[in-house]
């Protein structure tokens, strides 16, 4: 994972900056400069340590091959108080087998955030002024935004709370304005400025790309990261392992179909019912298109779509994913899982010993996703 | 701390005081619903509704002036509904509750653990009952659960909330309502007793504010068993030893505004500790010889009101330009 987020972080850097890359032709250029998550105003920004993704959260499941990526997920990742939360139902309630094994600690993820935020410092100081900026309450994840905000003892920030003037971010205090030097940000890039991006946001603050773009605050993740776990760039990670680590990847990708490229379209309308096909924007586990679920007339239908608009598609196999055993309403039943690690970059790299693990509820499904009524579990890493 | 987050804490002091003071004067109309006057009863609703600035959503009952009706026995359903129950009406325990909460929600990580499932609880417990829920029980014993309700969250907040800014500004919010609301009640109830409307007001109604108020026992003690509605009103406008008094909820509201020190616009900082320092002279120096008691109350609840604004703008609303930077 480690060496993945390596590579990830340096694509980002290289597209936005020299874009060797692209020149050198590893990735085609329209598929970068085509994607719907570039962000122009990105181009020639100097990011802070060269880590646009200090936060990722790559999704991994269990096939009979090993571990496979099946995404990363580097511009909110969330769901890391649910995993701590976990643990903590876990100790709570199997204390003693709980202590039969030497599971390795999650708890100690609000250290390790501290630490990585504290080294974005624009100023380079050893207590730098860290905000967790939330859209606010009635957001989904505002449980984990306000758990987060308390772990690394940073202010949980709204947009109307911060100003931006002279170039500097402030927030309001109850001291009068202070200046903020590391923006935890939990809001998507349309919504960060409405002078850079949506012009009808009011979650984010006017100015503030400005303020990022001089270099006077740090902004966690960086804009424009979704560029490199959109759907259809993910098929090129093991590439960008290869061309800027000189590294063979040691955690692979799930088999992945293009379908602009149209031996990739072919194959995928003749083999429908054996893939699972997903736009190349989306999120949540929403849009997917799984063929052995659906009857020759849906894929006809959709094949047709797929005809009209390949180049918002990918396709991949159908995984026999791994199942772990789930207590259901009294029973023991088994369920798909997949785990969801948390890399944290600053000037290194740091991930605790466990994982968010999503379980996919309904008997038989594939879908893991929390927005699709997915659950969790709590996962040990037992140390030897 | 953030002054939006200052901002909530404000309002959570608020919002649940006002639960507090409503509580306990339904508390008091439910006991006058037993055995007092038709009279009485009127007066109890008028007197809850009047100082709590509002009206019922109800327009039969709203238009009873019209009609030259009164509230009494028969509308006391509908009226405990109004000030319990009804969401559209911002005074309702209800609605403050619930509005207390959404602050303390939104505010959760500068409150402690304890104090968020104190107050979650108690919102809990009344958020799905109903006017006919607690009528036909025990209303009385339902309006006294939501004073100890506000009174343990209270006493969870002392004993676990970090003494900074957070417990300034959570108490100044407390104290301020207490000091409006309890302006505006012994308003209402110096000019009923001045009026012919209520000229058979009895003794019954001061001596319930006394009982209401905890200062009964305080009032026998120093002026004995007789009601003397000017030694009431003295009490609980000027007493420097009653906690439930005006005078020692401005003394507490300008000891907290110095524990705050100079607040981001000096200006409107400023003006805010001059119009706390003029309401606890108004009500320490010149109440005791004043003649006109309702004029005074009336130029006190207008100068608390600009104190909430100054307070407002000095430390939550601020203009950027006036403000301090660091």
């Amino acid at each position: 994972m480690i060496q993945r987020i390596a590579a990830l972080n340096k694509f980002i850097v290289d597209v936005y900056g020299p874009a060797r890359i692209l020149s050198d032709g590893v990735i085609p250029i329209d598929h970068v400069r085509g994607c719907p998550q570039y962000r122009i105003e990105m181009q020639g920004v100097s990011i802070p340590l060269d880590v646009p993704v200090g936060i990722c959260g790559t999704d991994l499941v269990r096939v009979d091959e090993g571990f496979r990526v099946l995404e990363d997920n580097l511009r909110v990742p969330s769901g890391v108080s649910y995993m701590i939360a976990n643990r903590q139902a876990t100790k709570t309630n199997f204390r003693e087998l709980y202590r039969r094994y030497r599971v390795r600690d999650v708890e100690k993820y609000g250290t390790l955030l501290y630490e990585t935020l504290r080294e974005f410092d624009p100023n380079g100081s050893n207590d730098p002024c860290i905000v967790l900026l939330t859209p606010g309450v009635f957001n989904a994840a505002f449980y984990e935004h306000m758990f987060l905000a308390d772990e690394i003892g940073a202010e949980l920030v709204e947009g109307r709370d911060l100003l931006v003037n002279d170039g500097f971010v402030y927030m309001r205090t109850t001291s009068g304005l202070r200046k903020v030097d590391v923006i935890y940000r939990r809001i998507d890039d349309d919504f960060l400025d409405p002078l850079f991006y949506r012009r009808d946001s009011i979650l984010g603050v006017p100015g503030l790309m400005h303020a990022y773009r001089k270099g006077n605050v740090a902004l966690v993740n960086a804009p424009g990261t979704g560029i490199a776990d959109d759907k259809s760039i993910y098929a090129y990670v093991p590439d960008m392992i290869r061309y800027y680590l000189s590294e063979d990847p040691i955690l692979l990708n799930v088999e992945t179909y293009l379908l602009r490229d149209s031996e990739d379209l072919e194959y995928t309308l003749d083999n429908l019912e054996h893939l699972v096909v997903k736009p190349v924007g989306g999120s949540g586990g929403y849009g997917l298109f799984i063929g052995a679920e659906k009857t020759v007339a849906e894929r006809d239908a959709f094949s047709k779509q797929l005809r009209e608009d390949p180049d918002n598609y990918i396709a991949q196999p159908i995984l026999a994913i791994s199942r772990a055993p789930c207590w259901i309403e009294r029973n023991i039943e088994p369920r798909c899982v997949d785990l969801r690690p948390f890399i944290l970059t600053g000037k290194e790299s740091r991930l605790v010993g466990g994982a968010f693990c999503r379980i996919a509820l309904p008997k038989g499904s594939l879908v893991v996703n929390s927005s699709q009524g997915g659950g969790a579990k709590d996962l040990w890493v037992v140390k030897n | 701390m953030l002054a939006r987050s200052a901002h909530g804490l404000y309002w959570i002091g608020r919002y649940l005081k006002r639960v507090e003071h409503t509580s306990r004067l339904m508390e008091l109309q439910m006991n006058a619903l037993v055995d007092c006057t038709w009279d009485q009863i009127h007066f109890g609703w008028l007197r809850l509704f009047r100082h709590l600035k509002t009206s019922p959503h109800n327009e039969e009952l709203v238009n009873w002036e019209e009609h030259g009706d009164s509230w009494g026995l028969t509308d006391s359903f509908a009226l405990a509904d109004e000030l319990s129950f009804v969401m559209q009406n911002e005074s309702s325990i209800l609605s403050c509750f619930t509005m207390g909460r959404e602050n303390a929600r939104q505010m959760r990580h500068c409150i402690s653990s304890e104090m968020w499932i104190c107050l979650n609880k108690a919102y809990f417990e009344i958020r799905d009952l109903s006017i006919e829920d607690i009528w036909t029980r025990d209303p009385m014993q339902f309006y006294a659960n939501r004073v100890q309700d506000v009174n343990t969250f209270m006493g969870v907040c002392a004993a676990t909330l970090y003494r900074d800014e957070r417990w300034e500004f959570l108490q100044i919010g407390r104290l301020i309502e207490h000091a409006q609301l309890m302006l505006a009640l012994m308003s209402f109830q110096n000019k009923s007793s001045d009026s012919d409307e209520f000229e058979d007001l009895e003794h019954y109604d001061w001596w319930s504010l006394l009982h209401c108020f905890q200062a009964d026992e305080a009032y026998q003690h120093y002026f004995g068993a007789k009601i003397q509605p000017e030694h009431v009103m003295n009490m609980l406008v000027a007493d420097q030893l009653l906690p439930n008094s005006i005078d020692f909820s401005l003394n507490q509201i300008a000891d907290r505004l110095s524990a705050l020190g100079e607040a981001p616009s000096n200006r409107h900082g400023a003006m805010a500790n001059r119009f706390i320092g003029r309401l606890v002279a108004l009500i320490r120096f010149e109440w005791p010889d004043a003649e006109n008691k309702t004029r005074m109350l009336t130029l006190a609840e207008s100068l608390a009101l600009k104190l909430h604004d100054h307070i407002a703008t000095a430390w939550f609303n601020y203009e950027v330009d006036d403000s301090v930077r660091f």
